[in-house]
């Protein structure tokens, strides 16, 4: 430990001016967080500066005493490879980890929530913070220089941002996108561990270079390998709080048809709108259609498969609420929509049709009063804060104009965001004494902690009031079961489903 | 004979080109071995090898009885090596150098150190990348001498230097290694034979010869014979005798084992008529020369 110790203070002597810009943009950050917790645009900047100014020192750490090469002076003293690497690894712990963690540790303190009940949290943004640090010292332990370092280093930023971006195709998983990223992140950091002992332990670059190479090409394939149903399948074994088995679906042809439908998906698409009943849900609980994946196999061996598509849905029919909400048992609506190719080709006669269905079940509500003006500290640690935007004004048929207040209304959460999220509003004039819900967006990704390293989660909504007194609440839910169920209908014929669109003449 | 280094079928390969092939060789405890070649004969490959820098293609090496894979800190406490392109950390100067090396030796002494920086006239508070190759390599020597090592490993030292300059340094380690082994790499005889005890001459990869610098000396001898006419050209010429030349009455040539008595009998063998022979001593840089002509002759 001596020898490590003699290593870092010489580090620190020689790399002061990194460490002071990683300490100092891990500070900033801080009191930025102190003066509003999430949703600054510089706080996001600072965030990308820390990792830039991060990874430069872990680089130049690293370079100090470089792995590959043979005329390091280094190499014939009494320097133990192992001390060497406790050294370079203690250097990013205390000035690049420990830092940001004491920021946001004083983040949390500052707007009155302890750190002490977020301390898995925290830990989570140390090893996400080291993870951007160790995977910089483990490219730089591979690389004879910092320029090669760098040259190296941006190619493979390149790769990833394009793979990240999909190649141009859709590699949206929603809520649970977070297992892909978690996953590929804990691969950079475990290739990152295995590249920093196979250089300082066995000494052997080639066989560093080799892991480096594997990892950077799982991780470019990584957006194309997996699928959201699989995804979605491992989120229901993690966080299961309940058992949903009672949750039934079934066909319900004896339903009223539906009202016609304002969307169109256009010409390659049809929809069908099928009748089902939902029976089992728990009391105060309610669920989320997720996504749906439909197979219809005609005679003949003709056959269409939709995959798991969020294009359709078990819907709610209740025209002012939240269409994917199952808010009880009840008829509700099968949304799905067909190559309309194949709609034409089979729709007069008996298909064989199957969906599964994705749901997310949501627990009980958690209602808080919320101000419509300034700052409301929520239980349970989180932080909403309300402030006008912009008033708009309406003009009516009958030459009538009424002006309405837009609120904007943005709830931080420290850790992960409720799975959902509604603002309650309601009128104190007794005249009208409206009330009415505004989904906060983007919801809650289903992951433990924020993807991106860190402490907070957001979302928000404008709501729209009159200038009159308001009442505020915010009413959330957290996610407790993830499940599939299966609809399966020996015999349909498509023709007699189809969606009636606002626009068809008939 | 203990040794303080030892090779056995050291073989190393570059991708399919061969650098050391088969090197037997032995330095014994407390010498001052040179070991010799041309540029490319693989000196430093063999140096890197028993400093654990490079690993072994085929063989064995051992470095203070110690499988030179295997050399760890505390053999590296008992070396000092220093190399003519090591790089040193060039922010540090040469006071920290020196200060934050002394805390990774059990042996260190400060005196000894302070002597060597006023001996080698280092500027102890300029940066190392500001020191010219001399003085970089007089800091070098410095931090290796030090802590008193059991062996230092001078990988061509004197490349590049002024005369002036290999002088100071020669004088500054030669006096503080009795009791040291000292491996020594050149690839001109001049810079080494004034203190080399023992010569190992090193071509393409093969071990040509190793031994005490004095046997050495005393086995080469330029051999001059004279005719009274012509000679007779021997239909096959002994193998011990290199670089033969034939004049109208002159017969010259170098003999590698030489010996007075059975030298004279071997010429007069030879040449039966021949009237007078000169033995003439060599500089060692003439027996270099010699040894590598007659190897790229051979081919």
């Amino acid at each position: 430990m001596r020898e490590a110790l003699l290593i870092l203070r010489k580090d620190v002597r020689h790399l002061w001016p990194r460490i002071v810009v990683v300490v100092g943009f891990a500070a900033v950050e801080g009191l930025l967080g102190a003066e509003s917790p999430a949703g600054n645009p510089i706080q996001i900047l600072l965030t990308w500066l820390w990792a830039v100014s991060c990874v430069y020192l872990a680089a130049s750490a690293v370079q100090e005493e470089r792995p590959p090469g043979h005329e390091q002076y280094w190499l014939t003293r009494p320097i133990s490879r192992g001390r060497l690497l406790l050294a370079k690894v203690l250097l990013l712990a205390v000035f690049a980890g420990l830092p940001r963690v004491a920021a946001q540790a004083a983040v949390l303190a500052t707007h009155r929530v302890s750190p002490l009940r977020h301390v898995a949290l925290l830990g989570f943004i140390a090893v996400f913070s080291m993870g951007i640090a160790l995977a910089a010292a483990a490219l730089a332990a591979v690389t004879g220089s910092l320029m090669q370092f760098l040259w190296v280093l941006l190619p493979i930023a390149a790769l990833e941002i394009l793979s990240l971006m999909g190649f141009g195709r859709d590699l949206n998983w929603d809520n649970v996108a977070w297992i892909r990223s978690g996953a590929l992140g804990a691969l950079v950091l475990l290739a990152a561990i295995a590249i920093l002992m196979v250089q300082y332990l066995r000494r052997k670059t080639g066989l560093s270079g080799g892991i480096l190479a594997a990892a950077v090409a799982i991780v470019a394939l990584g957006p194309f390998l997996g699928s959201w149903h699989a995804a979605f399948a491992l989120q229901g074994k993690l966080a299961r709080q309940i058992d949903p088995s009672a949750v039934r679906i079934s066909f319900e042809p004896s339903q009223p048809a539906a009202g016609k439908y304002t969307a169109d998906f256009g010409p390659p698409l049809a929809g069908i709108d099928l009748p089902v009943g939902i029976t089992g849900i728990p009391p105060g609980t309610h669920l989320i259609s997720e996504r749906i994946a439909t197979t219809i196999e005609a005679p003949g061996g003709n056959t269409w498969r939709s995959g798991w598509t969020s294009t359709g849905a078990i819907a709610n029919p209740e025209p002012l609420d939240d269409s994917r909400v199952i808010r009880g048992d009840g008829p509700y609506r099968g949304h799905l929509y067909v190559d309309a190719e194949f709609y034409r080709a089979v729709k007069d006669t008996l298909v064989h049709l199957h969906a599964s269905v994705a749901f997310t079940l949501l627990g009980e509500a958690q209602s808080a009063p919320i101000s419509a003006s300034g700052r409301t500290h929520l239980p349970g640690d989180g932080i909403c804060q309300a402030a006008p935007v912009m008033m708009s004004r309406v003009q009516y048929r009958a030459g009538r104009e009424e002006f309405f207040n837009n609120l904007l209304v943005y709830c931080v959460w420290p850790g992960q965001a409720p799975a959902r999220a509604d603002v309650q509003t309601r009128s104190l004039n007794l005249k009208t004494g409206q009330q009415w819900g505004t989904p906060l967006s983007p919801p809650g990704s289903y992951a433990p902690y924020p993807s991106d390293g860190s402490v907070w989660s957001g979302a928000s909504t404008v709501v729209t009031v009159r200038p009159e007194p308001v009442e505020m609440k915010l009413e959330t839910w957290r996610a407790i079961a993830h499940f599939e169920r299966d609809l399966d209908i020996p015999h349909i014929r498509l023709a007699d489903f189809d969606v009636p669109l606002i626009t068809d003449p008939k | 004979m203990t040794c303080a280094i030892r090779t056995n079928g050291l073989t190393k390969k570059f991708r399919r080109t061969p650098v050391l092939d088969g090197l037997d060789l032995q330095v014994p405890s407390g010498s001052i071995y040179g070991l010799v070649g041309i540029n490319g004969a693989g000196k430093t490959t063999t140096i890197k090898i028993l400093m654990n820098i490079y690993p072994p293609t085929d063989g064995h090496s051992e470095v203070l009885d110690v499988d030179s894979r295997r050399l760890s800190p505390g053999q590296f406490a008992q070396i000092g090596y220093v190399s003519e392109n090591q790089e040193m950390p060039g922010w540090m100067t040469v006071g920290y150098f020196l200060d934050y090396l002394s805390h990774f030796y059990p042996t260190w002494d400060g005196a000894l150190a302070g002597d060597l920086v006023r001996q080698f006239q280092l500027p102890l508070d300029r940066k190392l990348r500001h020191l010219s190759h001399g003085m970089r390599m007089k800091a070098a020597l410095a931090s290796s001498l030090a802590y008193r090592p059991k062996l230092i490993v001078l990988d061509e030292p004197f490349t590049g230097l002024d005369a002036l300059v290999r002088d100071e340094l020669i004088e500054g380690f030669l006096p503080r290694a009795e009791n040291t082994t000292i491996f020594i790499s050149s690839h001109d005889l001049t810079e080494i034979e004034s203190f080399a005890s023992h010569i190992g001459y090193l071509d393409r990869g093969r071990l040509q010869f190793s031994e005490e610098l004095e046997s050495l000396s005393g086995r080469f001898r330029e051999i001059v014979v004279t005719f009274d006419a012509a000679p007779q050209p021997p239909r096959e010429w002994p193998a011990n005798w290199l670089q033969q030349e034939a004049g109208a009455a002159v017969v010259r040539f170098i003999e590698t084992r030489f010996d007075q008595e059975r030298t004279a009998a071997d010429v007069r063998r030879v040449f039966p008529g021949c009237r007078d022979m000169v033995v003439n001593a060599m500089p060692l840089r003439s027996i270099f020369v010699t040894l590598a002509k007659s190897g790229r002759t051979a081919d």
